[in-house]
Order: C-alpha cells, then structure tokens, then sequence
C-alpha cells in the first residue's frame, strides 16, 4: 500500500553531466540526491555530513580516485552502502572496488532501468 | 508405449547419439578434476540418449543408459566426484553405448548384452564421495542478464553475496578465473547447509541476474527428451514465495484497526523517533562508530514503520468528493447558476487527519468560485462563454506532496486592481509595488482583512474568509497559492504534505540556535567558495548553473545573532516565492527525521517557522518554513 520513501543519496562522480544525470534519474524515481561530490577526497566528508542510505561512486576522478576513497569510506564506516558507477573499461576496477565492498555496480553509460534495480536492491539489503 | 520407428528419425537418431556420447567421453577423458558442473553436464548427456533411445524403442540401449543415469544420479546427490576408477567404468558403457550405436546403424536393434558391465556400476555407484564437503552441497546456477556489461565482475559480485551465506561456498568458474575476467553467461554455486529459501532470498538482491535454477532438479523428472540436443531448460525467474504447506485455518486478510489507534501509533512513532535521536546523541558523546552504525539501522526501521502506519492511515480523496458534489450542486441552484463539477485524482491516498482537515478550506474555495467566481448564466451567455460555468476539483500526487487545485472558468481576478488595494492599505509602497510579480499580488489576498464587503465588485468577497483557508492549509503543513487571469477564471492551488508529524530534516546552526530545515524545502546545500559568489548592488548572489541566487543570511532573516563575514560558506538554496534564495547559515550539522509538534498560541504568529521539536540533547529546534520566511 505504502511505498517505500526514496533513499537520501552521495553522488561523486567529477563529471558535472553525470553528477546532474544521476540526480535527475534519482530523483524522478523518488530520490533524494543530498551531496554531490566532484572528487574521492570529499566521500568520507560528504557520508559524514548526510549520513546517506547510498553512494553512488565513479571511480575514475582526477585528485582522489574512486578505489581509494571507496577503501577510505569502509574503512572509517563498513556500513556503507556503495554502488560504483564506472564505464566497462574499468573492469578491473570494478573487480577491485567488488573485493573492496561496493554493494553493486552499474555501468556507463546508466540504463535507468539498472540503476533503480540497484538502488532499490542494496536499500532492502540494509534493510 | 508407443515406438517410434519412422526412418526419418533414424538418422538423426544416430548423429545425436554419436554427439552425446563423444561429448561424455570428452569430458571422463578431459585433465584434470571433474567439477560438480561436468558431472551435471554427463548427466544431462547421458539422459538425452537414454530419451532419445528409448523413443525410438532400443530396448538395450535405453536400459545401460538409464543403469549409468541412475549411478551418475547418485554420485550427483551424495556430493561425491568419480575418482579414476569410476571415470573408467563410465568409459567402459559409453563404449558399449557405441556398439550398440555401431550396430542400429548396421540395420539392426542394437541388442547387445551388458549384464558385465551392471556389476562395475553398482561398485562404482557405491564408491564414496571424493569430496566431503560437497555432500551436503546445493548446486545453484546463476543465469547472468545477456546484456549485462562485464559477467566476470556481476558473477564475482554473486559469489561474493553467497558468501555472505555460506563462507564456503564453491563456484565455478571459481574465484580465481572470475578475478582475471574469466566468466560466461552462468555462473554455478555450490552452497553448504543452507536452504532453498536462503538462497532465493540472496538470489532476489541481486542485479542483472535473469534466472536462479537447481540444475538437480532439471533432469531429475526422467521424462524422455524427444531426439535433439538438450535444449537449454525453459527458464523462470524463482519467486521466493513457494514455501510449504500452508496450515489448514485461513485467517482474514485484512483486520479493523478504529481510528483512535492509527493516530496513538503516530504519537508513539514520534516517542520512538525521539529515543532515537537521544541514543545517537549519547553515541556521538561516547563516539563509538558501533552504535551509530545499529542507531542508523535502528533510524531505518522506525522510518519503515513511519511509513507503514502512515500507509494505514491513507484515505481516498473520494472519501470528502462526495460531500463536496453534492455542496456545489445544492448552492448552484440556489445561486441559480449551471456550473459542472469535474473531479479528478479521486483514488490519490491522503492522511486521513489531512483529509478531514483539508475539507473545510475546499468546501470555503468552491463556495467562493460558485459565488464570486462562475457568472450568472446570462452573463456568460453575454461573454461568449458557455452558459454552463466550470469548477475543476482535482487531487494529484506529487513525489512527497499532495496538490489539491480549485479552479473555475468565471471571471477572475484582476491583479491590478489587487495592487491598487494593496497600496491603498499600505502594505507596499506605490513603486515597491510595481515590481512584484503576479503571485506576489495575488498573495495579498490571503491577508486578513484584505477585502471588505464595502468595496468594488470586482473583489467582492473574493478574498473573505481567504487568509482562514490559508491559516487552515498551513497548520496542515500545506503551502496555498492563487493564480487568476480576468475573464478567465481562477485558480487555487494547495500544496499538502502526505503526511504528518515527522519530518525529515536539514539541521544548520545559526550563533546559538539550532535550525531545521524540512528537507523537500531543500534544493540543495553547497559549500560556497568566494569564486561561487559575486557582489553586487543589493547584495551577494550565488553563481549556479541555473543562474544567480541571491543570498541572504539566515540569522539576519530571522534577528539572530549568527556570523555575517563568510569566507567559506554553507549555504541552504531553498525555494521562496521570490524564486530560489541561498540562505547562509554558520553550519551544517546533520539530517535527522524530527517529530514536530505544532506551534500554539502567540508563537503561531512567527514568521517562517511552522513547528518546534527536542533534539536528543535537549536542545528546542524550530522547523523552518522557506516560503513564509519572506511572506508579507
């Protein structure tokens, strides 16, 4: 009867155009983007301020890369919830970011279909 | 049974026989170990040519092959792999499998003897497990998206949830060649001491998984498949919801809950709600990242059941229609006006206190459009409109809200003749007035005392009563707004929140006070840089993608004290009715969900704030209400 209420959502990615897509995609679907970040230097800072129920991470930036503030992020808190966002070419990456424990990822360029699925899954995994 | 013996059949009877045995010698020859997933492979092969054999009715053929099935079958479900020996044994049938092939073809019925051969079966069948720790193993496989981008990380992302399950878990392709970008279109698991239900469960979180399928199960019915290669097995997703017997008492789906109870759980959410932030104080206090993580989760569970109730306590908008039907149609006659009354968005869920609430502004803002708005018929007839007037009364949702419009085709309001009262009555100035916008105007009239029954006809009437309608959508929560063109009618729009009570939050600090902002106000937050903003004549703005944003500092908004130099600074961007406005606060403390209780007496009068709730440390909170903060 009820729906579920939208998930307060991180997004760090450095690409304004993808920051922006990932926000509308969100917040059509219910979402609510409360940070975004250009840069992994800013994830940590970012998850402490909003407390997000989700991240969504790139993990190509130029400072910080997204592996780095991913292992930063779980280290200081392993309850969050990370779905990499990056493009097939990074498989190795994504590989990486999977062992490191990102809750899923979705590839470039983002099938909203695959992106809702995935936000919706890890938020019933936190239950 | 029936027996096939068409000669059409044959040949390829004969072709698919030679494959599958090829393919099951193949496998009992390949290096290295078999995997639970050769062994289910042989079995499937071995399965299609007992089908294929005993359709065509080769009575010997079909009798070896269903004699090595069954052993393949028990090696399958004690767990165990066939160690050389056995591997030998399966080669030895397949050979006699051959000659039997061998001797069809020659014309004749392939009635070779293997009695020899049944006594090596059943030692090999009995041969224990090679591997303990698959006995109790269940064979899943994980059938990826076909176009999921990369199998290797989604299957390695599996296996990594299964583990979660069981640590020790088996995959194939294992761990290892998953890691080096080694993967296919499936993945299979082998999972110890857990059941199917845990297993569907996991299955159901994940991604770009099209199928969950037992493979046991597949070839466990010993159904003969018509000649041909195994077709890969019809496949379904697996729904979770196929648990055992159910008992024999069917209790009633739906029970009576009376109302006083729904509105005592909300009262007993808010307690929760503030145990909860109290606990999160005192861990931020004892700084243990332990009992933050649980009071997050416990965050999310009082949330859920916020949601849950409030779910419950949804009605209809059809709920109020009815009545309100039957009051524009009563006073239109009485009025001796036509007017048709259309309805929309009547299935739109509201909170019932909401909806009961809402009803006495909606039965005043039809009275007005009956009364002051729609024209007598004549008149219409005069204009050139349709002599029949209408009033639109529809109900939409939004993301969080509820928008509830009245609108009319009458005869509308004119905003000139709006800002000429406003001046007349001092609320702005003759210049000051001329700059503002169109609602900014319309505004005025939702201020007490605005229309007098003395004036223009005009305006007669059309604002009386209008700033109760508001005071009333307000106190809900709700934000209202008129627009009107003349001669074309009117149109009054509520914004209504879904809900009551609690309220998710953006809590800042201005000096001393701790403020809440309700996070729908919220377009963003940005820390702003002294690149992100320029000065100009009347103040600072905020340079965006969308433009400039003025800002403003929220202390100075609301007469506190709060800092005024900012270098870095936090800024609200945040919705007003003179567009968008960065608020500069001294901080950003954090969100929370509040429990907000409503302002009473004088404090109602405050402008910009629309409740007050306690923070676990005591401390009072005022809610924030953007719109009204500039309000006239």
């Amino acid at each position: 009867m009820s729906t579920r209420a939208g998930a307060r959502v991180v997004v760090v990615d450095d690409a304004l155009f993808m920051r922006r897509h990932l926000r509308d995609l969100l917040e059509d679907a219910g979402h609510r983007v409360v940070g975004e970040g250009s840069d992994g230097d800013q994830l940590v800072a970012l998850y402490e301020t909003h407390r997000p129920d989700l991240v969504t991470l790139d993990l190509v930036m130029p400072n910080v890369g997204g592996l780095e503030a991913l292992e930063a992020l779980l280290g200081a808190h392993p309850a969050a919830t990370v779905i990499v966002c990056s493009s097939v070419s990074d498989e190795r990456s994504i590989l990486e970011a999977i062992g490191l424990g990102a809750r899923d990822y979705v590839l470039k360029p983002v099938q909203p279909a695959k992106l809702l699925d995935a936000v919706a899954k890890a938020l019933r995994a936190r239950g | 049974m029936t027996v096939v013996h068409a000669d059409k059949y044959r040949k390829l009877f004969l072709d698919e026989s030679r494959r599958h045995l090829q393919a099951v010698e193949d496998r009992m020859l390949a290096e290295g170990d078999l995997s639970r997933s050769h062994l289910d492979e042989v079995f499937r092969e071995i399965h299609s040519l007992k089908g294929m054999a005993s359709t065509m009715g080769f009575a010997a053929m079909s009798g070896l092959a269903h004699r090595l099935e069954d052993v393949l079958d028990r090696w399958r479900s004690a767990g165990g792999l066939p160690g050389a020996r056995a591997r030998d044994v399966v080669l030895r049938v397949c050979d006699r499998l051959g000659e039997m092939r061998d001797d069809i073809a020659s014309g004749s019925s392939g009635d070779l003897d293997w009695q020899d051969l049944d006594a090596a079966l059943g030692e090999a069948s009995d041969a224990p497990a090679s591997r303990a720790s698959l006995e109790d193993a269940v064979h899943v496989r994980l059938h990826l998206d076909p176009d999921c981008g990369s199998p290797a990380a989604r299957a390695y992302l599996c296996l990594l949830r299964y583990r979660e399950l069981d640590p020790d878990v088996e995959s194939d392709p294992d761990e290892g060649r998953l890691l080096s970008g080694d993967a296919g279109q499936t993945l299979d698991l082998y999972l110890h001491g857990v059941d199917r239900a845990g297993i569907e469960a996991v299955y159901a979180g994940l991604t770009e998984v099209r199928a969950l399928t037992f493979p046991d199960d597949e070839d466990a019915g010993g159904v003969p498949s018509p000649p041909g290669p195994p077709d890969e097995p019809e496949l379904e997703p697996v729904r979770a919801e196929s648990s055992g017997a159910a008992g024999k008492v069917r209790l009633p789906e739906s029970v009576q809950a009376p109302v006083g109870l729904l509105d005592e759980f909300v009262d007993l959410l808010g307690e929760l709600t503030i145990t909860r932030s109290n606990i999160e104080e005192t861990a931020r206090v004892l700084g243990s990242e332990l009992l933050l993580d649980e009071v997050d989760r416990l965050g999310k569970l009082v949330r859920t059941l916020h949601e849950r109730v409030m779910g419950l306590r949804m009605l209809p908008f059809s709920l109020i229609t009815g009545g309100l039907r039957r009051l524009v149609r009563d006073h239109a006659r009485e009025l001796g006006k036509e007017v048709e009354l259309r309805v929309s968005g009547e299935e739109i869920g509201m909170d019932k206190s909401i909806l009961l609430e809402v009803s006495d502004p909606l039965v005043h803002l039809l009275r007005n459009a009956l009364d002051h708005g729609l024209e007598p018929p004549d008149e219409r007839r005069r204009k050139g409109k349709l002599q029949q007037g209408s009033i639109e009364l529809r109900a939409a949702r939004t993301r969080n809200r509820v928008e509830v419009t009245v609108r009319d085709d009458g005869r509308g309001i004119d905003a000139e003749s709006v800002r000429r009262r406003a001046v007349e009555l001092g609320l702005f100035k003759e210049d000051e007035s001329r700059r503002l916008g169109p609602s900014e105007i319309f505004a005025c009239l939702f201020r007490p005392g605005f229309t007098t029954r003395t004036e223009a006809s005009s305006l007669s009437g059309r604002g009386v009563g209008m700033d109760v309608v508001k005071s009333k959508v307000e106190s809900l929560g709700g934000a209202i707004e008129l627009v009107s063109a003349p001669g074309e009618g009117t149109e009054v729009r509520l914004s209504l929140p879904l809900s009551v009570a609690i309220v998710p939050v953006l809590l800042v600090a201005v000096g001393e006070s701790v403020l809440a902002f309700p996070t729908p106000a919220v377009v963003r937050t940005v820390e702003a840089q002294p690149r992100d903003v320029r000065k100009k004549e009347d103040g600072h703005v905020l340079l965006t993608e969308e433009g400039q944003v003025p800002i403003l500092s929220l202390g100075q908004v609301l007469r506190l004290q709060g800092r005024r130099r900012f270098e870095r600074m936090p800024l609200v961007v945040t919705q007003t009715p003179r567009g968008p406005t960065a608020l500069a606060v001294d901080a950003f403390l954090r969100e929370e969900d509040l429990f907000i209780k409503p302002l009473r007496g004088p404090l109602q009068a405050l402008r910009g704030l629309s409740g007050y709730s306690v923070l676990g440390d005591g401390r009072l909170v005022f809610l924030l209400d953007p719109p009204s903060l500039f309000g006239p």
